[in-house]
């Protein structure tokens, strides 16, 4: 399984930084017609289309909550005060939430901000237990840590991206609330960082 | 506060809050907020766009702030209730920029969506003494931008003033917060 596409949405669900990440494996299908076929066009954008329908899933009204599996393991280190403060509040959106929703043959993961940024990651294939696990759900928890500190590595890089005086001359406030001037995303460094903190995310096949 | 990270040493977002902020000098700090309020005196046009430009370059301030420390706390605790955040401003936010507590936060009498926060003598505006020619303005509302950041990013939308008690030398500010009229109401949701 590989990370396709890294999405990240402001407060307000407008996106700030979108990417895709490796070649699509789907070649263009010789009689594509765009009605019958809505994701013949470009990967970017079926990758959009996907991350706004998990973002729908985020927004809706039933309660969320970051899956009990992850709540324990989340390897920071206050592990006690952790649980006490998750069961205080249990309704908040906040870190690792886990699997979002399942399309096609992606599966979506989310990362909550403090500030009300989200962090969406497309995984590509369905789960394949190639390894001797203990057993498939284990291996699964197992990736999905390991997502977690994907997902933790990528958000620090971001909140480093914030602290970028020079992305407060022109709009500081606008970068923050996650508002584009002229569709423009200037963040160098942080694609950068992103792109590789991803690659070797794919390479290895997961931290684990 | 923040330390350039080297390969040795770990992230500047995984060290616990240093035991005594305030590692950067006073000398310094004051010398680039004097440069600030000249460069905004410069360029602004009234009294009231004056105090505006500042009290932006405090909400950058106050955002960053905002972000970084709760990241450093572990990054476990969303405020969502507003006397949760005020006082994780007033205490959390206000030790790791002045090094020390506001002094105190009260809610309003008048509106219910009033709040204010005390402090005897905010850090930025120690040695601020300000001109006869400008006397209705207060340096103090970079201090207003910066809990104004704080609080829009931690997604309570509001205004904040800063008003000096007068008792003639001392330099007392209250910090008023008037939330908007959304988060009031989902503040009320909760209850």
């Amino acid at each position: 399984m590989s990370l396709v596409a890294l999405a990240l949405v402001s407060p307000d669900n407008s996106p700030i930084f979108i990417s895709t990440y490796g070649q699509s494996s789907d070649p263009p299908a010789a009689s594509s017609d765009p009605i019958s076929d809505p994701f013949s066009s470009s990967p970017s954008t079926k990758f959009s289309f996907i991350i706004h329908s998990a973002l729908d899933h985020l927004s809706s009204p039933t309660r969320w909550q970051t899956p009990k599996h992850l709540l324990q393991t989340e390897g920071d280190q206050n592990q006690q005060t952790s649980k006490t403060e998750t069961a205080k509040n249990k309704n908040v959106q906040l870190g690792f939430l886990g699997h979002i929703v399942p399309i096609d043959q992606y599966r979506v993961y989310g990362y909550h901000g403090v500030n009300g940024v989200r962090l969406l990651c497309v995984i590509d294939e369905v789960f394949t237990s190639t390894l001797t696990p203990p057993s498939p759900i284990q291996t699964q928890q197992r990736f999905e840590r390991s997502l977690h500190s994907l997902f933790y590595r990528i958000y620090r890089m971001y909140l480093m991206a914030l602290c970028n005086p020079f992305h407060g001359i022109d709009g500081g406030e606008n970068f923050i609330k996650g508002r584009v001037k002229d569709g423009k995303y200037w963040y160098p460094k942080f694609e950068r960082g992103t792109r590789a903190i991803v690659e070797d995310f794919n390479e290895n096949g997961g931290y684990s | 506060m923040l330390q350039s990270s080297s390969p040795r040493t770990s992230h500047p977002l995984d060290l616990p809050l240093p035991r005594r902020p305030g590692e950067v000098s006073l000398s310094a700090f004051t010398l680039l907020f004097s440069e600030l309020v000249q460069l905004h005196q410069t360029s602004a046009s009234s009294v009231s766009d004056f105090e505006s430009l500042l009290s932006k370059s405090g909400w950058e301030v106050g955002s960053r702030t905002y972000l970084m420390s709760s990241q450093v706390q572990g990054g476990k605790n969303r405020e969502i209730r507003v006397l949760g955040v005020l006082q994780f401003l007033s205490s959390t936010i206000w030790t790791s920029l002045f090094n020390k507590k506001a002094d105190s936060l009260e809610k309003s009498l008048n509106s219910s969506s009033e709040y204010m926060i005390h402090d005897s003598n905010p850090l930025p505006t120690i040695f601020c003494e300000v001109p006869s020619s400008l006397s209705s303005f207060n340096p103090a509302s970079f201090v207003s931008g910066i809990v104004k950041g704080a609080l829009e990013t931690a997604g309570f939308g509001c205004e904040v003033t800063a008003h000096r008690v007068d008792e003639g030398e001392g330099n007392r500010t209250v910090f008023l917060v008037n939330f908007c009229r959304e988060v009031m109401e989902r503040e009320e949701a909760f209850v």
